[in-house]
């Protein structure tokens, strides 16, 4: 008698385990959905991203003619093994800041510029943007025309970088947020390794560039 | 006596798990971004909306997980979700660890606490490795595993009662 109570129970024991397991699912993914649109550092489109950093309108996007365009210095993405990790990358902790002879003089010294200015400079080709970021977030989406180079990048590599820009150029580096410190790393190597004199900092990062183009598109009428 | 001592275990276990849980989302949630990357690092062999999805819902996932076991609102589905979890942890990590791959966790992030890699050295990077979050994952899902079981065995009454 009691066996046959405790199969029944069974059934029904399951049902009111998964029934909420379902609700905690369904709740996760409608959270997630809402809050990465908000979410200044969300995942957008690759698309979506072209449209809102070039275009706050609705109108298609159009990529200027000329200098403003998007390209990666790095040839092929680095391989993740042991060396050359992607979290090194990201804590600053990279080939570059860890060579003794390429710790950076001044870090705090580096001028910052708001996103406002980098974006009108940019579109008139004045500066070269650098995403300071690991590969897989450049790839993943970046500020158009931003050229990526990755923290954990080996110094040799960045020769090719100072190749193709001369030092008169203008720099302007970004990472993910002003607590990332690639930017400013990234900044005092060009400046006092490779003698870029106008290397600065964008203010607020990948974040800002985000939050300034969302509330933009948001903007009645803009 | 012992009773005492077995709540007393049992609820710091609970508190524990709780803890891991919000810890390991708060930071995703700051920035899904990274948690993206951290996913793309793994070289799963999931389709990018896929991934992109999980990096969307899994923080949130954890937090209400998290927040359930703390709370003790239903404390077997969070706890069974807190499992699996833990399990699909452990084969993503130690998937990404069996193949050399030296990544990040994209699990819980010291910085949450105000260390820097840079303060915290090699002890943080051990830390953020995939082969301690490996460990980690086993421990934290052994844990939820353990406490789902106490909670199948007690009645919920009994529960309430003990792990209170």
């Amino acid at each position: 008698m009691s066996g046959h109570s405790k199969q029944s129970l069974e059934p029904a024991r399951k049902a009111a385990l998964w029934r909420p397991i379902a609700g905690i699912l369904l709740a996760s993914f409608v959270l997630g959905l809402v809050y990465n649109r908000a979410a200044p550092l969300g995942l957008r489109s690759r698309n979506g991203t072209a449209a809102a950093a070039t275009n706050a309108s609705t109108t298609p996007v159009k990529v200027p003619a000329k200098g403003y365009f998007s390209e990666t210095v790095v040839i092929s993405l680095e391989p993740i093994v042991a060396g050359s990790p992607l979290n090194r990358a990201l804590s600053g902790n990279t080939s570059l800041a860890s060579s003794p002879s390429s710790q950076p003089r001044n870090e705090a010294a580096i001028p910052t510029i708001p996103w406002a200015e980098v974006k009108t400079l940019a579109q008139a080709s004045k500066i070269v943007l650098v995403d300071a970021r690991a590969a897989p977030y450049y790839q993943a989406e970046h500020i158009p025309g931003a050229v990526s180079l990755p923290g954990n990048m080996p110094a040799a590599e960045l020769a090719a970088f100072t190749q193709k820009y001369p030092r008169s150029s203008a720099v302007v580096v970004y990472c993910a947020t002003d607590e990332c410190p690639l930017a400013r790393s990234l900044a005092s190597v060009l400046r006092d390794r490779y003698g870029y004199s106008n290397v600065k900092v964008m203010a607020g990062g990948f974040a800002e560039y985000r939050v300034a183009e969302q509330g933009h598109s948001q903007g009645p009428g803009k | 006596m012992k009773i005492a001592f077995e709540v007393g275990w049992k609820t710091s276990l609970r508190w524990l798990v709780a803890l891991l849980l919000v810890w390991a989302a708060l930071p995703k949630l700051g920035n899904l971004q990274e948690f993206y990357g951290d996913l793309l690092a793994y070289r799963l062999p999931l389709p990018d909306l896929l991934l992109r999805s999980i990096a969307m819902t899994l923080p949130w996932l954890e937090l209400l997980c998290g927040l359930m076991v703390a709370a003790r609102v239903w404390l077997r589905p969070a706890l069974a979700l807190a499992s699996m979890l833990s399990a699909a942890f452990a084969m993503a990590t130690g998937q990404a660890w069996a193949r050399g791959l030296d990544i990040s966790c994209g699990c819980l992030k010291l910085s949450l606490l105000g260390l820097s890699a840079e303060a915290t050295g090699a002890w943080g990077r051990l830390f953020d490795s995939v082969g301690f979050a490996f460990f980690r994952a086993l421990l934290l899902g052994a844990a939820a595993l353990y406490l789902l079981r106490q909670k199948v065995e007690m009645s919920g009454e009994e529960w309430t009662r003990a792990a209170g």
